[in-house]
């Protein structure tokens, strides 16, 4: 029995008067592949922000790994790897300083070798030592990935995280995700347009609209579908939404 | 009629509508709009006995007065066109066939509000000093009137230096220095230290300081025969405007390093540190510098103590303020204005009470910070 590495208890969200979130309530397990999806401007970049403590939600509770993000915020920090949007990284500092300073931040020993190997296989290791915003956006999210990934984290957080890799680099991410949820050492949450992600790596999946799930796809559902062809997902999400 | 400039029409647009949702936030507006103005206030009735000498100050020194405002003018308006053009060749209308008159005109009215809005300011402010010193209507007058021609001679200068500028300069990378290639990668935050650093650097780039160097070499001349002074003087405008941005440069890195570490758990103390260590050094060596040029130019070497802990204090202070309000993702204005308020009010009543005030202010905001 995997346990629950995030547990989203009835969350709601709020930008202003705007309530952008109404009452969210998920579960994902270790070795979940999870993936989010929706139209714009539903909510799932804010449900993610509140997931990373980057927002505060007006209402509800999400654990991290059992650590509440509202009242063990640190707690629940050190188990998370978050890839910021390619627009936040710091345009001053280089990549290896930005992946140093993440480690530091994350109080690591050691940056991960098996995050550098990675670096290495997304051909990033010649532009460690440069200006971040010297980066194309591909680049500066092969970056952000990394730094999702740092220091063990047991809940991987990532955010249209595909955008703008090239399609090797991004056969590259997908397969060391694949071989750590093997492994049983952590879940991903994943937002996304791409219906290709959750037809061939997700475990599960769950539809977004006007701030509340509206559908949910478990692990067999995703399966059958599958097998049943190329445009069946897309079917379900459509009369769905 | 703006409807027919869709350039202004577009920065109308975007102005109401930041207006708008600015005021949904009405209470907090007027709350701190209500603070600032009182502290300004009680500024102004502290300071009003000195209020004639600092007019009769800058009457008596009107060449010097004018050549600066008119230099710091130039220089607003030339950087303020610069940035107006690239932005016009990069602005989301790029593509649009905007006439080209129409785009002057837009390019004009951006570049020239920030002045105008500082003038107004300024005008408000000696008016309020003439009332609040009883001073002479016509004194008063007559500075408004320098002040506003100087500014008029300033940035017609400044937009003429500025024509046909950069249209097609591209900001490309904000290279700061050549960067150290290694073969490993550790866990540290020193890099977090040498980002303002690396800020300061990135903001006085060749063409961004052009026209200030004419300030100094005016100093210069004022300041007397030798070489040596003009070159003291160079030094202590160079370092001036070092520190300066430098005090400014750790609130702006601040805030983005917060929104980008926000999601890990960084202890207050390791972000404060790693901030300010740096920065704190120059501020700390660069003072000391300063203090020995200033009295090497005949400065009582008290009063380049004073004002050289005075500086430090102050610095201490801001940093305090910064790293805590970016730490905890809250603005730092009405803070910084309570506090150096509270700090000039001392200061006017105790000579030299202000910098252990600072000192202690400083612990204290350190102390909400680390309670995050």
């Amino acid at each position: 029995m995997t346990s629950i590495v995030l547990d989203i208890r009835d969350v709601h969200a709020r930008y202003g008067k705007q309530e952008v979130l109404r009452g969210v309530t998920l579960q994902v397990r270790t070795g979940q592949w999870f993936c989010l999806l929706g139209p714009n401007g539903v909510g799932k970049s804010t449900l993610l922000h509140c997931v990373a403590a980057r927002l505060v939600a007006s209402a509800g509770d999400i654990l991290v790994c059992g650590h509440s993000v509202r009242t063990h915020t640190v707690d629940a920090k050190r188990k998370l790897g978050y890839g910021c949007a390619p627009e936040q990284l710091p345009g001053l500092l280089t990549g290896r300083q930005c992946l140093e300073v993440y480690a530091s931040a994350k109080e690591l020993e050691r940056v991960d070798p098996e995050v550098i190997e990675l670096g290495e296989a997304l051909k990033f290791s010649p532009y460690l030592d440069r200006f971040v915003d010297t980066y194309s956006l591909g680049t500066r999210q092969k970056l952000c990935v990394l730094l999702a990934l740092l220091g063990e984290p047991a809940l991987v957080v990532l955010d249209e995280a595909f955008n703008g890799l090239d399609p090797a680099s991004a056969l590259v991410v997908k397969r060391h995700l694949q071989q750590r949820l093997a492994a049983n050492r952590c879940a991903v949450m994943l937002a996304t347009h791409s219906l290709d992600i959750v037809e061939h790596y997700a475990d599960k999946a769950a539809l977004l609209l006007d701030g509340r799930v509206v559908r949910e796809w478990s692990d067999s559902e995703i399966a059958a579908m599958r097998q049943q062809g190329a445009a069946r997902f897309e079917e379900a999400l459509a009369q769905s939404g | 009629m703006l409807r027919r400039h869709p350039l202004l029409f577009a920065e109308w647009l975007a102005a109401r509508n930041l207006l708008r949702r600015t005021m949904a936030h009405a209470a907090v507006v007027v709350a701190a709009a209500a603070g600032i103005l009182a502290a300004l206030a009680v500024i102004l009735l502290t300071f009003a006995p000195r209020f004639r000498a600092v007019f009769d100050g800058l009457l008596d020194y009107r060449v010097l007065t004018i050549a600066a405002i008119a230099l710091y003018a130039a220089f607003n308006v030339g950087k303020q066109r610069e940035r107006a053009e690239i932005r016009y060749t990069q602005f989301w209308l790029a593509a649009a066939p905007v006439r080209t008159y129409s785009r002057l005109l837009a390019i004009l009215v951006v570049t020239l509000l920030p002045l105008a809005t500082q003038l107004l300011a300024v005008w408000v402010l000696f008016v309020a000093m003439g009332v609040a010193g009883d001073v002479d209507a016509a004194i008063v007058g007559k500075v408004i009137l320098w002040v506003t021609v100087a500014t008029a001679v300033g940035a017609a200068v400044g937009w003429w230096l500025a024509r046909g500028s950069r249209a097609d300069a591209l900001e490309g990378s904000r290279y700061v220095g050549r960067v150290k290639v290694r073969a490993e990668t550790l866990p540290s935050a020193a890099a977090l230290s040498g980002w303002p650093l690396a800020q300061v650097r990135a903001w006085g780039r060749p063409e961004n300081l052009r026209i200030l160097v004419l300030i100094p070499a005016l100093f210069a001349v004022q300041a007397g025969s030798s070489a040596v002074h003009g070159l003291s003087v160079l030094a202590i405008w160079v370092l001036g405007g070092y520190l300066g941005g430098l005090l400014r440069a750790v609130w702006d890195t601040a805030r983005s390093a917060s929104d980008w570490l926000r999601s890990t758990p960084i202890p207050f103390a390791q972000f404060a540190w790693g901030m300010t260590r740096r920065a704190l050094l120059h501020q700390f060596v660069g003072t000391a510098v300063a203090a020995a040029v200033m009295i090497s130019l005949g400065a009582p070497w008290p009063s380049a103590l004073y004002v050289s802990v005075l500086w430090l204090a102050i610095v201490v202070l801001s940093y305090g303020i910064f790293v805590v309000d970016a730490y905890r993702s809250r603005q730092p204005l009405v803070r910084l204005v309570v506090s150096f308020a509270t700090l000039a009010i001392v200061e006017a009543r105790e000579h030299g009470w202000s910098i252990p005030l600072a000192a202690l202010l400083a612990a204290w905001h350190f102390r909400a910070g680390a309670k995050t």
